[in-house]
């Protein structure tokens, strides 16, 4: 992973690559580490060294060309705790944290705000919309899918609301998402009264964001819409740059304004999408993570998404473990935790630095 | 080579250009005119960043229109007034940004264009700050820097000089100079008509999106062609200096001493002249050392204002027109007159109209010249 952003970084001054290099490796070391961390935290006691044994051992299975190994020994019910159970919850949680993030640096750069956070354009209220018309009543369709094309259908009308003549203004694109959420969250709340409490109950949990009961499957559904939109923000990362100058002054450096902006948009809206529609409605890590790693390692989004990414799987990973750890034996839902976390550091940045032009 | 052929340009419904048509090819070219008059919309069509609503503008032979953003972006280089990034960004990062259409998206940039380009404009011992923190002058350097960076055959530059003192400024237009000297081609709108005469080879003057003038400085700066365009009078000269055409503004009282000098070299004259009309610009007959008598004319307006002599003014309330009283103070004005200039409509005696000598509109030009030929043919009367 890390080597693969450092050749992304082409203008980065030359002495830099490395700094990048070490930030991606750092990051990635630590997401790895804890993801491994993650999995030892739970109602059932498992030592670390176990959860690392029964992991490498999962590894080296899965991989080919090297020798399968059998460092565990302990009882099988702990590895199947691991394996089926926590690891598959809290690689989700990195994928849909590392979604989050770097949909949020694209958004940030994009609306050339600071404030933008990933379902600014409506994203996650189409999402609950899908879901919680599903959850209410009964609808013959998984509610992640319902969830997905609620997402990516509401960030089309407020794209297509905000176009005039082929030129999409910024302030309306943002005024627009804001009224089309309002709408929907309107909608939402009716199905939800009309609701039988066993329907409002699970619409409710959805809605919190959590990352309960998520098995191998939610992982192959979230990951390649992730990786696929990930790869096409960091090849147009460059060019989101350039238009950071206004999309005049991008046209003259060979950047096309409206194309960039609408692959941008859609593709980050197709990655928030698929983190949305697993997980629900997490809410501050788009905004924060990529807030604090612009701080750390500067605007050049060459660096700052991959690095935002990086950062947001992590964040995403220790806000659930102290979801789980906090309530002992039971669960509380995640996005709780990051709201808990983020909207103190949100307020922070509000009065400590100054908000662009909003 | 840039061509533009004829083209239209309109922003949010108005014209803006006109039938504008230019070149420039291996040469230094100033578009000057007054504020508003089109020249930056004038950029903006060359670079593909505006489109054309009619008309054709060619780089190389090639319809802008029709080659991507990538490749316009190889061939020409712009240099905005000012940019506007809203993330910090440091000085270096966006001279890099002129590379972006020439390197791959997962590549980076082999050549040593940013750095010499740094050096070259000066920016490079503020490589590493922030372009928010650094001074209006100095980002527009940096914006130079990066066209430099881009290395394309055609430079457009928007106000080079705005925002630069008087060393910098011809620091920056000799570097342009030089780049023009080397084989490249640049086309720079210029608010300073001095410094534009210095150093393009070339001038398009252009006034309410339409080229007025084109071609060689001293050519293109002459008084009547400034005059008519800035709506001031000037006095064209050569600078000792530099020996380029010098175009001095001229003030009130410095337009006033010229009129005399210029207007009545012939005989000193100081005719009594009446002036009625809907009070267009013909202040400078007041400066003139004409003996001025106003009426009638609508109240406020500037003619009424400027006359030496209050006593000799008629003014009326608009929509009302002249009254009894207004009516028969002009016919004493115009009475004493040796010449009448009648600019536009207002009441006038019209028994004092036939036979009088008079100055129409269309000789308001050189209304000097008009009153002097107008007394001439009088005096055998």
């Amino acid at each position: 992973m890390a080597g693969y952003e450092t050749e992304a970084s082409g203008y980065v001054e030359k002495s830099r690559i490395p700094a990048v290099f070490l930030w991606c490796s750092f990051l990635s070391v630590l997401l790895l580490l804890s993801v491994a961390l993650a999995a030892g935290i739970g109602a059932v006691e498992i030592g670390y060294a176990s959860v690392a044994a029964i992991i490498a051992d999962a590894v080296s299975r899965a991989l080919p060309f090297i020798p399968s190994s059998s460092l565990y020994a302990g009882p099988e019910s702990h590895e199947t705790i691991i394996l089926q159970v926590r690891l598959p919850r809290v690689v989700v949680g990195a994928v849909v944290g590392f979604a989050l993030a770097s949909a949020g640096a694209v958004m940030q750069g994009f609306f050339r705000n600071p404030m933008a956070d990933p379902s600014i354009i409506g994203v996650s209220s189409g999402a609950a919309v899908g879901a919680v018309a599903v959850i209410v009543y009964a609808l013959p369709f998984s509610a992640q899918a319902a969830a997905f094309v609620g997402a990516v259908a509401t960030a089309g009308i407020v794209y297509g609301i905000a176009t005039k003549n082929g030129r999409t203004g910024i302030a309306t694109l943002l005024l627009a998402g804001v009224a089309v959420q309002t709408f929907l969250s309107a909608i939402v709340s009716y199905m939800m009264h009309v609701s039988d409490d066993e329907g409002l109950r699970a619409a409710v949990y959805w809605l919190m964001g959590n990352l309960l009961y998520k098995g191998w499957s939610d992982v192959v559904a979230v990951v390649p819409p992730v990786a696929v939109g990930f790869v096409v923000l960091l090849y147009y990362s460059r060019d989101l740059n350039v238009l950071l100058l206004g999309e005049k002054e991008a046209r003259t450096l060979g950047v096309e304004p409206r194309r960039t902006k609408l692959i941008l948009l859609a593709v980050s809206s197709a990655v928030t999408a698929a983190a949305v529609a697993v997980a629900g409605v997490i809410g501050f890590v788009g905004l924060i993570v990529p807030h604090a790693m612009r701080l750390v390692v500067g605007a050049d989004h060459r660096i700052l998404i991959p690095t935002s990414a990086l950062a947001g799987g992590v964040f995403l990973v220790a806000a659930d473990a102290v979801a789980r750890f906090v309530m002992g034996g039971g669960e509380l839902p995640v996005g709780i935790v990051t709201a808990l976390v983020g909207v103190p550091f949100f307020l922070y940045l509000l009065r400590d630095r100054e908000v662009h032009e909003l | 080579m840039i061509s533009i052929e004829d083209i239209d340009v309109s922003l949010a419904g108005k014209k803006v250009l006109e039938n504008v048509t230019a070149s420039a090819e291996d040469a230094f070219v100033g578009v000057v005119g007054p504020n508003g008059a089109g020249k930056t919309t004038l950029i903006n069509a060359v670079n593909g960043v505006t489109d054309t609503e009619d008309g054709v503008v060619r780089i190389d032979g090639d319809d802008v229109s029709s080659i991507s953003a990538r490749e316009t972006a190889r061939r020409v280089a712009t240099m905005p007034q000012d940019t506007d990034v809203s993330f910090e960004f440091s000085v270096k990062e966006v001279v890099r940004m002129g590379r972006n259409p020439h390197v791959p998206r997962f590549g980076s940039d082999t050549t040593d264009k940013v750095e010499e380009a740094m050096e070259r404009v000066d920016v490079a011992r503020f490589a590493d700050r922030s372009v928010h923190e650094v001074s209006g002058g100095e980002r527009q350097r940096v914006l130079l820097a990066r066209c430099l960076a881009q290395d394309a055959e055609v430079l457009l530059l928007d106000e080079p000089t705005a925002s630069l003192d008087i060393g910098r400024a011809v620091e920056t237009l000799s570097l342009v100079r030089s780049l023009v000297d080397e084989g490249r081609t640049a086309v720079a709108a210029i608010h300073d008509l001095n410094l534009a005469a210095r150093f393009c080879d070339e001038l398009v003057l252009v006034d309410d999106g339409s080229v007025v003038s084109s071609g060689a400085p001293s050519d293109v700066l002459t008084e009547e062609n400034v005059e008519r365009v800035f709506g001031t009078s000037v006095h064209v000269g050569r600078d000792d200096a530099t020996g380029s055409v010098r175009v001095t503004a001229l003030e009130e009282t410095a337009r006033k001493e010229r009129a005399v000098e210029e207007g009545l070299a012939d005989g000193g004259s100081t005719a009594r002249v009446h002036y009625v009309g809907d009070c267009a610009e013909n202040l400078l007959l007041l400066e003139s050392a004409y003996d001025v008598s106003v009426g009638v004319v609508p109240e406020g307006c500037a003619v009424a204002d400027k006359a030496d002599n209050p006593t000799e003014v008629v003014t009326a309330c608009v929509g009302e027109g002249a009254g009894k009283e207004e009516r028969r103070s002009v016919a004493e004005l115009v009475d004493e007159a040796e010449v009448l200039v009648r600019d536009g409509a207002g009441w006038i005696p019209k028994d004092a109209v036939n036979g009088m000598p008079t100055v129409t509109p269309e000789d308001t030009t050189d209304i000097f010249a008009a009153v002097e030929s107008a007394r001439e043919r009088t005096q055998p009367r």
